[in-house]
């Protein structure tokens, strides 16, 4: 059982790095980006990128963190330049904006990367395991999961302690109130969407070694984060956590017990959730308003 | 004189629809795929357009709709049209009414989403169990008869296509037209104040989900034997369900015949890009997003707008 459990804190690791990012994102600008799947997979490519340039394990170490913030300028240049045009217009187009970027971002892996899934797992070779009482860990998926939680740790810090943290959550409650308090919403906007991307870039990154890229790596992570976002409670980092938590651990644990449907039992599990609790674990009364 | 007008266009129409199969193989199977793809965007409509809520999960009653035929041929060896059909439209029905209880109790993006994530609990459902579903093989259609008469070429079944498409869109517009039709639109704007007329909100809603899944489900079920073959990428993913989105909005979503117009456009210009260029994907995603930008009332909105602004 141990095992299942590593590699269920693994993906919930990186669960959480992908839902926290669409949940910061959903809940300061109102919007559920379906493009942070394609910004997932791009962190996974460019970081594959980077580590066919050099042998150096620091690089390869550093490489998930350079990547991420490539992808966090194209989270800039997406907000800038497509998404801030149709602001106010609507859900409806905004959701559909940024699912038509889902297409454009296949082709683009596609003309980029080829359509062969690419893996490189050097890293994980290099950094060899270690034995705990019997049990085989690769030293990487330590790192992964350490890295993960540091993360945690840091968005926790900004967020809840920092001035910067102070203005997001303001924005959050009431972007009006907040704007007219002389605070440039706009830049908050997007400052938010460059660290949402940044956390979807960084957690494909950390992934590259384990289960490398391809097409339609960035569909199944999207559709796995939505569900932790609905289950966690939409707009709730703490939610992210919890969820990401428990469906990782489910996975994990139910691809060994019932390796043909894992993936139902996660979605029954947000059937359930939903049913008991329509907001989400935590989600608050906060969504009924707005 | 504009009813005379709107007569002449509309026989137009039908008559070009009925002589369709002279005109080759292929466009026969692409007018068939658009007139069904239509039906499900009209489908869709019924709730985006009049209720006010965003359905990315339809794939899911089209692909209910599909694999109700499909698994019922295989492992029962039906092929009588006149069974499955029926068959199938009722499954859909429960599975919408199912899903639409779980769903109509949230608006918004929340709606959104709750149809997004169950619809993928059946695309992976339909994925895993590969012993009833064939996995992501799906399952291979071969025949389809009607009252005892083996359909045999494409322009017969194209007629099966094109009366199943009259009979949906006259129902439709019936249903939209209705006192009915009026109180989902009216909900649509102002839920509270329908509210305090005395409506119960959640039961509109949850009819115009099952109707609108019913639909989606018809166009799946006549989707199988034309394709012949289903599969969970081809009718239940995420992607189809967003591509019927797309079309909604491309045609129009304001206005009753905009799905359909949005239908063909989706499903022509899928076709001749797709045989030019490999990148189908980009040019749609941008298609989109240029869309959206530019112009969100979609083809028929906009025609609206320009013979407004023309003084026709």
């Amino acid at each position: 059982m141990i095992p299942q459990v590593l590699n269920g804190l693994i993906f919930a690791s990186i669960l959480f790095l992908v839902t926290a990012g669409l949940s910061i994102i959903f809940g300061i600008l109102r919007i559920v980006n379906f493009a942070h799947g394609s910004f997932y997979a791009l962190g996974i490519y460019i970081t594959y990128t980077i580590t066919r340039l050099t042998k150096n394990l620091i690089l390869h170490l550093l490489s998930p963190f350079i990547a991420a913030i490539i992808v966090g300028f194209v989270g800039i240049l997406f907000e800038i330049g497509l998404l801030r045009r149709i602001y106010g217009r609507g859900e409806l187009f905004e959701l559909l904006l940024t699912f038509g970027m889902i297409f454009v971002f296949m082709d683009i892996f596609r003309i980029g990367w080829g359509s062969m899934p690419i893996s490189d797992p050097t890293v994980t070779f290099t950094l060899g395991t270690i034995s705990i009482r019997g049990l085989i860990i690769p030293i990487y998926n330590i790192f992964l999961i350490v890295t993960a939680a540091i993360i945690a740790l840091v968005l926790w810090f900004l967020i809840y302690k920092t001035k910067a943290g102070m203005i997001i959550r303001a924005t959050s409650h009431d972007s009006e109130v907040t704007s007219a308090l002389g605070v440039n919403v706009q830049r908050v906007y997007t400052l938010t969407f460059f660290l949402g991307s940044f956390l979807a870039g960084f957690a494909g990154g950390l992934m590259l070694p384990i289960t490398g890229g391809w097409i339609g790596s960035d569909l199944e992570i999207l559709v796995l984060a939505l569900v932790v976002l609905v289950v966690g409670g939409m707009g709730s980092i703490k939610g992210a956590l919890v969820a990401s938590i428990l469906i990782g651990i489910t996975r994990a644990v139910g691809i060994s017990l019932f390796p043909k449907i894992e993936l139902a039992i996660i979605y029954l599990i947000m059937v359930i959730v939903l049913l008991i609790k329509p907001t989400g674990l935590f989600g608050g009364a906060d969504i009924e308003r707005h | 004189m504009r009813d005379i007008k709107k007569i002449v266009l509309l026989s137009l129409g039908i008559v070009l629809l009925i002589i369709v199969p002279f005109m080759g193989e292929y466009i026969t199977y692409l007018i068939g795929l658009a007139l069904l793809f239509g039906i499900a965007a009209l489908a869709l409509n019924v709730l985006l357009g009049y209720s006010g809520l965003l359905s990315f999960g339809h794939a899911l009653f089209f692909g209910g709709g599909a694999y109700s035929v499909a698994l019922l041929m295989k492992h029962y060896g039906i092929y009588s049209a006149e069974v499955l059909f029926p068959v199938g439209i009722i499954f859909v029905a429960l599975l919408s009414l199912a899903v639409g209880l779980i769903c109509v109790r949230h608006t918004r993006v929340y709606f959104t989403m709750l149809t997004l994530a169950i619809s993928e609990l059946f695309y992976a459902l339909a994925l895993k169990l590969r012993s009833i579903t064939g996995g992501d093989d799906g399952i291979r259609i071969s025949k389809i008869s009607l009252f005892g008469y083996e359909i045999s070429s494409i322009s017969e079944y194209y007629y099966v296509i094109l009366l199943t498409f009259f009979l949906s869109v006259i129902i439709l517009r019936t249903i939209l037209h209705s006192p009915f039709g009026l109180t989902i639109q009216a909900i649509r704007d102002n839920d509270n104040r329908v509210k305090f007329a005395g409506i119960e909100v959640m039961k509109y809603r949850l009819m115009a989900f099952v109707i609108s899944g019913v639909f989606s489900g018809i166009a799946g079920a006549v989707y199988g034997p034309l394709i012949g073959h289903v599969s969970p990428d081809d009718t239940l993913s995420i992607l189809l369900s967003g591509e019927f989105v797309a079309m909604t909005i491309l045609g129009g979503y304001t206005t009753f015949i905009g799905p359909i117009v949005g239908a063909f456009a989706f499903t022509f210009l899928k076709a001749f890009i797709s045989s030019a260029i490999v990148y189908w994907y980009l040019v749609f995603g941008a298609l989109i997003v240029g869309l959206v930008i530019c112009m969100p009332t979609g083809i028929v909105g906009e025609m609206v707008k320009r013979m407004v602004r023309w003084g026709f």
